[in-house]
């Protein structure tokens, strides 16, 4: 295969790869907390939210990085009669059902969750507002067995309930951890990529995900660059690598916002993070791995002497630039995160 | 209000049956103050009778987690109204679980037979509270109807802002807003349900 047949496939690979999303649904009585529920799996304010009624008007499709959340309208509203919701779509298309619930079982709960099992469709119980659980004299460890056997008795088999307040953030990581575990194989990657980590080990898994694209780009990059940048004798593409960047700071939710927050002793690696991501920025990086990597000879040949070792040597730099920006935005988030959990050195 | 005239048995079920027997219970009942808990499964419907009647109901009202903790469905002897405090109470099961369809409950309640009417919300307003809402306003029992909105410790100033505005504009009656948990509301309701002055 020639180069721009590779290039042509590869292309096509990771294309493929990011319009297949993963696709997770969300449904559950009105005021269950869903969309609160959304917006802490991804750790960003995607998803609208509110205390009235029908905050949620239509199934609300929420596209975050590879994830794709399905926010169903809340059924059994006077808006959304039951029978009318169910039509609206195809649970054979989604990935995985999470049933969210703040209070007891209705039918209306009962009744789609039966329908779900019989199409085989994976689903997890969340009992959201945790930080509501509470009855005079009794234990939230009673009150969430006394839960768990209710879930057992409305469905008929024993189900994992996941206890969570989206409030405290209580509980999220064991469910973040329960939806990687409940997706087949082939998903949790996309999955590892794109939601929130609450624990060091999803922030590893988040990584190795990550460097797997970095791959697959820097093959691409390559073979397309035939562009070389100023100042930098091989040919790498530019849009391809910015792309990368952009995609790996997202991965890690490492927004401008979030970034320019921080404290003081994070924000030289935030700012590091904020000007690699520019194409100024890119070149710069470039410029850096030039030297080590590619020797600047390679670069007058091309592309007269062949583009094949054009191609490698971009690849390479390519592959040492975006590895940087990964384990740049990956230690960032892990000392985050590890602030987060209280586990980090002191500010 | 919509009815399924298909798949309804011949026979009628236990909750029908309660709910005709509280009917003839009440109506023999002379001269007290009849007092109906109202609202979805898992509302604080009990908590909140519990509470109004200062823990003194024998037996206490059933709070749980477990859906259908109160159930009129199963048996039919279910105790439906209990005397205490001076009142009469009905601790309704919460409506719209399979058990309690809500079509059913709301076609053989007997409102009318009821001083009281307290109806608890918990979380958002569903269509079966919108329904039963609407009934009340055109049966003429908004001035006997109070709207409790439960777990209201949660609420933030702006969320309260903002559920008395649909509310408003669904109900023409009064709203509280309280919690089992820190007993605000409590006495507006109280006041409501035994027309007693402030303590």
């Amino acid at each position: 295969m020639g180069l721009r047949e590779d290039a042509a496939k590869l292309r096509q690979d990771i294309e493929d790869e990011q319009n297949a999303k993963l696709r997770i649904a969300l449904f559950g009585q009105p005021g269950s907390g869903k969309s609160s529920l959304i917006n802490q799996i991804v750790g960003q304010p995607v998803a609208r939210t509110g205390v009235t009624t029908d905050t949620t008007v239509e199934a609300q499709i929420i596209a975050h990085e590879e994830l794709l959340f399905v926010d169903l309208p809340g059924y059994g509203t006077s808006r959304f009669p039951p029978n009318e919701w169910m039509d609206r779509f195809r649970p054979e298309e989604l990935d995985l059902f999470l049933c969210v619930f703040a209070g007891k079982f209705h039918e209306a709960d009962t009744a789609f969750f039966k329908e779900l099992k019989e199409k085989g469709r994976t689903c997890l119980f969340v009992r959201n507002k945790l930080d509501d659980l509470w009855e005079d004299g009794r234990t939230t460890d009673e009150l969430k067995a006394e839960i768990s056997a209710d879930v057992e008795r409305q469905i008929g088999a024993a189900e994992q309930v996941y206890f969570v307040s989206c409030r405290t953030r209580e509980g999220l990581g064991e469910l973040v951890d329960g939806i990687q575990a409940a997706l087949e194989p082939a998903l949790r990657e996309k999955y590892a990529r794109s939601a929130k980590a609450f624990s060091l080990a999803h922030l590893e898994a988040k990584k190795q995900a990550c460097e797997k694209s970095v791959y697959k780009h820097a093959g691409l990059a390559a073979a397309n660059g035939l562009n070389p940048v100023p100042g930098v004798n091989v040919g790498v593409d530019m849009s391809i690598m910015y792309k990368m960047f952009a995609e790996i700071r997202a991965s890690y939710g490492l927004t401008d916002e979030k970034v320019n927050k921080l404290i003081p002793s994070l924000l030289p690696l935030g700012k590091r993070v904020l000007d690699y991501g520019t194409k100024e920025g890119i070149t710069l990086l470039l410029k850096k791995f030039a030297g080590k990597s590619a020797s600047a000879a390679v670069g007058r040949f091309v592309p007269i002497v062949g583009q094949a070792i054009a191609a490698a040597a971009g690849f390479g730099m390519t592959l040492a630039a975006g590895k940087s920006y990964l384990n740049d935005c990956h230690e960032l988030a892990r000392q985050i995160l590890e602030r987060e959990l209280g586990i980090g050195q002191d500010a | 209000m919509s009815r399924q005239p298909t798949n309804r048995p011949a026979e009628p079920t236990v909750l029908e049956r309660n709910l005709r027997r509280l009917a003839a219970e009440l109506a023999v009942i002379p001269r007290q103050r009849k007092v109906a808990i109202l609202g979805q499964p898992g509302a604080g419907k009990s908590a909140l009778l519990d509470l109004l009647t200062d823990k003194s109901c024998d037996p206490r009202p059933s709070v749980g987690q477990r859906t259908d903790a109160t159930s009129w469905a199963h048996d039919p002897g279910a105790m439906l109204i209990r005397p205490c405090s001076g009142a009469i109470f009905a601790d309704s099961p919460g409506y719209g679980t399979s058990a309690h369809p809500a079509d059913a409950f709301f076609k053989l309640f007997p409102f009318r037979s009821f001083d009281r009417l307290v109806l608890v919300i918990k979380d958002k307003l569903h269509a079966a509270d919108d329904r039963l809402l609407i009934g009340i306003a055109r049966s003429g029992l908004t001035e006997r109807t109070m709207l409790v909105r439960s777990f209201a410790d949660g609420l933030t100033p702006e969320e309260k802002a903002a559920l008395a505005g649909e509310f408003g504009g669904r109900f023409a009656g009064p709203v509280v807003f309280y919690s089992a948990r820190d007993r605000s509301g409590l006495a507006d309701i109280e006041r409501f349900v035994f027309d007693r002055e402030a303590r």
